[in-house]
């Protein structure tokens, strides 16, 4: 298949499942205790879903380029990284937004789920801006990747902070004994978890597709810079 | 029940997610550009 016919129709497809999760997140009963503001939910939790699957790829990709030094495998990181803040901050902006109407605060610092997400927010920040301050792919490649599979451990310490430390923040509603949550608010979630995970692979494909253009035409800038450069004349100075 | 905290959510979330598609697609565009200029 061709690849833009490839890349419409995975965008057609997440623009399906996107439609499909807000018919869902609309349609779906009210909660007894959050009443409507439960509809935040169907968008906080697909975010943060995606930022902790985003910065896995990261440190998988991270992991990869360290064995094969695959340049695809930095591209990957570079793009799933950036993916991953753009939807942190979807799940910390919206979080602050359920957060102000049902516990009567946008922040509490004291809260570890939400400390610890700031600060996943801000290392991979400072992950994208390592990647811009290093001009040599290799050395930037590699110092990405180290802080790569440094920076993930953070994913589960984000997820089980509600579990490890005391915190205003909700429990785990998915859990092994089963879910405590009603069958229509369980079909909105899951249909909005699965349409943001389509998304991602969209975002992905477009990411890396700029990461490789901007490649290559860093190789033919450099190649053209090279061709303009003249050798001095040094005749009569030695 | 102030409603207006679900909408901002929604308008934030859907908001960014438009907007960072734009601009990789704006930059794809770009480069392509810059691409076909240096080859010619």
């Amino acid at each position: 298949m061709n690849r833009s016919i490839a890349r419409a129709t995975l965008g057609s497809l997440a623009l399906i499942a996107i439609t499909a999760g807000l018919w869902l997140a609309f349609m779906s009963s009210p909660d007894v205790f959050q009443r409507d503001y439960v509809r935040i939910m169907y968008v906080h939790v697909p975010g943060s879903w995606l930022a902790f699957l985003a910065f896995g790829v990261t440190a998988l990709a991270s992991l990869a380029w360290l064995i094969s030094k695959r340049m695809v495998f930095d591209r990957i990181a570079e793009a799933s990284a950036e993916i991953g803040v753009l939807f942190t901050t979807v799940s910390l902006l919206t979080g602050m937004l359920w957060g102000y109407p049902v516990w009567g605060t946008f922040w509490d610092w004291g809260d570890p789920r939400m400390a610890s997400t700031a600060l996943m927010f801000f290392v991979y920040l400072g992950y994208l801006a390592l990647r811009r301050a290093v001009s040599d792919p290799t050395a930037r490649a590699r110092r990405s990747a180290i802080l790569g599979m440094i920076a993930v451990v953070q994913v589960p310490l984000v997820y089980f902070s509600v579990t490890l430390w005391r915190s205003l923040h909700q429990g785990m509603t998915v859990r092994p004994d089963g879910i405590a949550m009603d069958g229509s608010m369980v079909a909105a979630l899951l249909v909005n978890i699965a349409a943001f995970t389509v998304l991602y692979a969209y975002l992905m494909v477009e990411r890396t597709l700029l990461a490789r253009l901007e490649t290559e035409t860093a190789v033919v800038e450099t190649e053209l810079a090279g061709r303009s450069v003249e050798r001095p004349n040094l005749e009569g100075l030695a | 029940m102030n409603t207006s905290y679900i909408w901002i959510s929604y308008l934030v979330t859907y908001g960014l997610i438009v907007g960072y598609v734009a601009v990789v697609w704006s930059r794809i565009r770009s480069h392509r550009g810059r691409s076909s200029d240096t080859r010619t």
